[in-house]
């Protein structure tokens, strides 16, 4: 551990601040048994990816500005258990911005400082063996904003495989969109539901007791589905799975 | 036949293409097959990643070039006695080739797959001025036999099974019934080769153009496409103005991505080189060489932010990759191109109106980008047009209305919490947890394949809150 | 049309200022990309890959005889074939001459097309893709590689290169591949026999184009 005590800001996101607030609350408590300090800045809303991926950029680009606003002018990292919200900081922030005097630089700034939950746990404190210990066997979905947007794919793995009593199987065509896509899971209902059912079989396929995954958005779209089909499997965010294993 | 082929709206296409299992599996059967078959044939290259960014630089420094190029092209073209000819549009580009047609004589076309002859409509147009047009490509034959539009850029009827082929060829060439693949791909070749022998004239594509020789490269694998190169006594090649390389090397880097990513081969069967009409010495080969380099509306995507789409190669990956092609099949998009470079180009050569869905009918999953041999960000491209689809007042107004109440909503962390504080009041109202009922109106696509998940009675920000005044 | 072709390119001219482009540049790219070094061993597992047929002979009298039992095996009596030069293998005229074979040089197209097999030379071997390269010229029809159900080609294994950017390469340094490329009017790579998967995605060979490909490898 470093001499000097880490600290983050939180970007809860909004999926996890309305809907999966204890998946935020595990996010913060594995981070503090790691010695980091973390600050959840006050007033958080929405990165704006809904509006910016319906075409809505004026919109998006309200929430936007006030994210900016909300996390300084400072290097600390942002930390966001949500691999397509990282991204669309990350990614299209700058995009959103271009050629804007004021928010096109501070855009970009917030944009490098964007760090995903399980990336900064491996490749910033360099620890993928948190202790923890959960008997079941589960299934990895690659959310593909985490995978493609943020290149994040090695970290989660490392951390799922060093969990005791943790079996990880693998299921057919694991890089495959589960279908969710924001607006599109609606707009798109049809095809979204064709795209969810070929994950739920693969998943299912594997005989696993579990989806473990690091996108929310993705995970409440899933559960959604294996609920409806009264699926014995369970879906869990990676920061719920390894908080519950350290509680053992 | 032209851009569009459907005027059927989005959303009744792809309910249509719901209706047919067995076509659903098809296409799904074949578009992972081609995408394993694409992963192997990569690995075979000394290093794909470094290929695939020479092939990106080169197609950038050709788009960011183009005039330079083309005009190198027609010039080598023309010293060896082959003919150039500039369509601004798809009348323009029909109207040439029916005035070489005319000129020449010709009265019987044999024709090898091009994606940009469909794109402008030509073989209603030449069948309308009493000529006679044939497909030679396997698929695009039992295509043209059936009636359907092909719906995949490199494999036109991989929605077909070999019983609905059967019946094609059974109904309109006259022979017994047969499924068996060997026997129709020799009624194939038997009808064909009469046509080759006896066809005017042969129209072809032109995978990519070479500035430096004036050459004209087709990548092919059933010999169709050198037959009517090489028989008939005039040639003509449509290519769109962006199918262009500078050099032969360049092409050679090409030429080792494109069938790989296309359908996993190392190269097609046939990869031709075709540079002017026969020399006065050569005993065989067409006696005439058109080449018409066909804009319409390529320029228009290179005078701005979606230009990176003009470095597609026609390979189809992307195709084969997407989650959403693979599901709802080519026909459902209504356009010549289907899938991701579909959903891009057709919006920009047809105009947004006609194709406003399209760019929509994507997760933005970015599997597409993952496997572009020339890297597009298809993506960012998707965005951008939806943002354009929203600016000339396409999106659906529930959609407007909703998107105009979330941003209101959480414009400001008060509004926000109210917002989960009614979410909060449903989830209590409805029995507490998942919702399993149906949601109103247009909200109803979520809850027909999945439960909604609760509310949660606070916030995290609202707990966090607490919590810090607490402790 | 005269216009047409100012209007695009005057299009084209305007359009590029206000492209969007990533990745370009105004250099002509050369990134240096990791080379293949097949030889002549990679090039027959290349070929057989794609169900074409390679026989090896150490001498230009072994693939002589390879031609003539090729010809008696199928019952062959006629052959298209290239001018006798152009294919390079000493002793094969009077070799297939003495078997009573008859061979065409020429013809219209519907008079060889009935013809059973096409003979030909090759000007190089790839053997990263198993491909073999022939040209067209005054003594070398492209349809004897095309027309005929059967093809046999006659490759010396000293023409056998690793990959299609290395043939570019040492044409450049034999006098300008572009020069080489423009010097004929059809130029083909053949990577094994005609093909198509278009039904079913099961392949079948022989579509258009030959059925099969015999390349003797000799030298």
């Amino acid at each position: 551990m470093p001499d000097t005590p880490r600290t983050v800001s939180l970007f809860i996101t909004c999926l996890l601040d309305t809907l999966f607030p204890d998946v935020a609350q595990a996010a913060v408590d594995i981070l503090n048994k790691q010695g980091v300090h973390v600050r959840v800045p006050s007033g958080q809303t929405c990165c704006g990816q809904p509006g910016f991926n319906a075409g809505y950029w004026d919109e998006a680009r309200v929430l936007a500005r006030h994210t900016i606003d909300l996390f300084g002018d400072s290097d600390e990292p942002v930390l966001m258990a949500s691999g397509s919200c990282a991204s669309m900081i990350a990614h299209y922030y700058p995009v959103l911005f271009q050629g804007d005097p004021e928010y096109g630089p501070r855009a970009q700034a917030l944009a490098g400082r964007v760090v995903e939950f399980t990336q900064y746990l491996v490749d910033h404190l360099g620890v993928t063996d948190l202790g923890a210990h959960y008997e079941a066997s589960v299934v990895y979905h690659p959310s593909c904003h985490t995978l493609r947007g943020m290149h994040v794919d090695r970290q989660p793995r490392a951390l799922l495989s060093a969990v005791r009593g943790l079996r990880v199987l693998e299921q057919r065509q694991p890089a495959t969109c589960c279908g969710f896509g924001g607006m599109f899971a609606v707009k798109m209902g049809d095809i979204s539901g064709a795209m969810l059912a070929d994950r739920l079989d693969a998943f299912e396929e594997t005989g696993a007791d579990m989806v473990v995954g690091c996108d929310i958005s993705c995970l409440m779209h899933i559960e959604g589905g294996l609920r409806k089909r009264h699926s014995r499997m369970k879906a869990m965010h990676i920061a719920q799975l390894l908080a519950e294993g350290l509680k053992a | 036949m032209s851009l569009q082929t459907s005027q059927q709206p989005f959303h009744a296409r792809v309910s249509k293409a719901f209706e047919n299992a067995e076509r659903v599996a098809a296409v799904r059967r074949a578009t992972v097959r081609f995408y394993d078959q694409r992963l192997t044939a990569l690995r075979s290259l000394p290093d794909a990643e470094a290929t695939r960014d020479l092939a990106r630089a080169i197609r950038a420094h050709t788009i960011a070039n183009l005039d330079k190029y083309l005009t190198q092209f027609e010039a080598a073209v023309q010293a060896l006695g082959g003919q150039v000819h500039w369509a601004r549009d798809a009348a323009e580009a029909r109207q040439i080739v029916l005035d070489i047609a005319q000129k020449t004589g010709a009265k019987r076309i044999a024709k090898s797959k091009s994606m940009i002859s469909e794109e402008i409509g030509l073989n209603k147009a030449l069948e309308g001025a009493g000529l006679e047009v044939i497909e030679t490509d396997l698929g695009e034959f039992i295509a043209q036999l059936a009636g359907e539009h092909p719906s995949h850029i490199i494999v036109p009827v991989l929605h077909l099974t070999r019983q609905e082929v059967g019946k094609v060829f059974a109904s309109k060439l006259g022979v017994p019934y047969t499924d068996v693949i060997s026997e129709l791909n020799s009624i194939a070749r038997e009808k064909l080769r009469e046509v080759y022998l006896s066809a005017d004239m042969g129209i072809s594509g032109c995978n990519f153009a070479v500035a430096e020789t004036g050459t004209i490269c087709l990548a092919t694998n059933e010999g169709n496409g050198r037959m009517i190169t090489s028989l008939p006594r005039v040639h003509v090649a449509l290519m769109g103005l962006e199918r262009i390389v500078p050099t032969l090397s360049d092409l050679s880097v090409m030429l080792q991505l494109l069938a790989r990513s296309a359908t996993g081969q190392k190269l097609t069967v046939y990869t031709s080189l075709i540079t002017g009409p026969r020399r006065a010495n050569e005993p065989h080969g067409p006696e005439e060489l058109h080449i018409v380099i066909v804009d319409n509306g390529r320029t228009r995507a290179l005078a701005g932010e979606m230009a990176e789409i003009l470095y597609c190669i026609r390979c189809g990956a992307c195709l084969n990759v997407c989650p959403v092609y693979r599901n709802i099949g080519g026909h459902a998009y209504g356009s010549v191109y289907p899938g991701p470079v579909g959903s891009v180009i057709s919006p920009i050569l047809g105009g947004i109106p006609a194709f406003a869905e399209l760019p929509h009918a994507s997760t933005l999953c970015g599997a597409c980008q993952d496997v572009c041999p020339v890297r597009i960000d298809f993506p960012t491209l998707l965005l951008r047009l939806r943002r354009e689809t929203v600016r000339q007042g396409r999106s659906p107004v529930w959609v407007t209305l909703g998107m105009k109440a979330y941003a209101f909503m959480a414009g400001s962390p008060g509004r926000f919490q109210l917002a989960e504080r009614l979410g909060a009041l449903f989830t209590r109202l409805t029995g507490g947890g998942w919702f399993k009922g149906q949601l109103p109106g247009p909200l109803s696509a979520w809850t027909r394949y999945r439960f909604f998940p609760p509310f949660n009675r606070k916030t995290f920000q609202a707990r966090w809150k607490e919590r810090q005044s607490n402790g | 049309m005269a216009d047409s072709r100012g209007h695009i390119l005057h299009t084209i001219r305007t359009a590029v200022k206000t492209a969007l482009l990533p990745a370009s540049s105004p250099e002509h790219p050369s990134l240096a990309v990791p080379r293949s070094s097949g030889g002549v061993d990679e090039f027959i597992t290349e070929v057989e890959k794609l169900s074409g047929r390679v026989l090896r002979v150490a001498t230009a009298r072994e693939a002589v005889e390879s031609v003539i039992s090729l010809c008696q095996e199928r019952g062959w009596q006629r052959l298209f074939a290239w001018e006798w030069d152009e294919i390079g293998c000493e002793g094969l005229p009077e070799g297939l001459s003495r078997a009573g074979i008859e061979v065409a040089h020429s013809g219209s197209p519907s008079e060889l097309a009935n013809i059973p097999a096409g003979l030909t030379g090759a000007e190089a071997g790839l053997a990263d893709t198993g491909t073999i390269i022939v040209r067209s010229g005054a003594r070398r029809s492209q349809l004897a590689s095309l027309l005929p159900p059967t093809h046999v080609a006659l490759l010396p294994a000293e023409r056998i290169l690793p990959d299609m950017r290395s043939y570019f390469e040492k044409l450049d340094a034999q006098g300008g591949a572009s020069a080489h490329v423009r010097e004929s009017s059809n130029l083909v790579f053949i990577s094994g026999p005609s093909r198509t998967a278009d039904i079913e995605q099961t392949l079948t060979l022989g579509v258009h184009g030959p059925r099969e490909l015999i390349i003797i490898v000799w030298g």
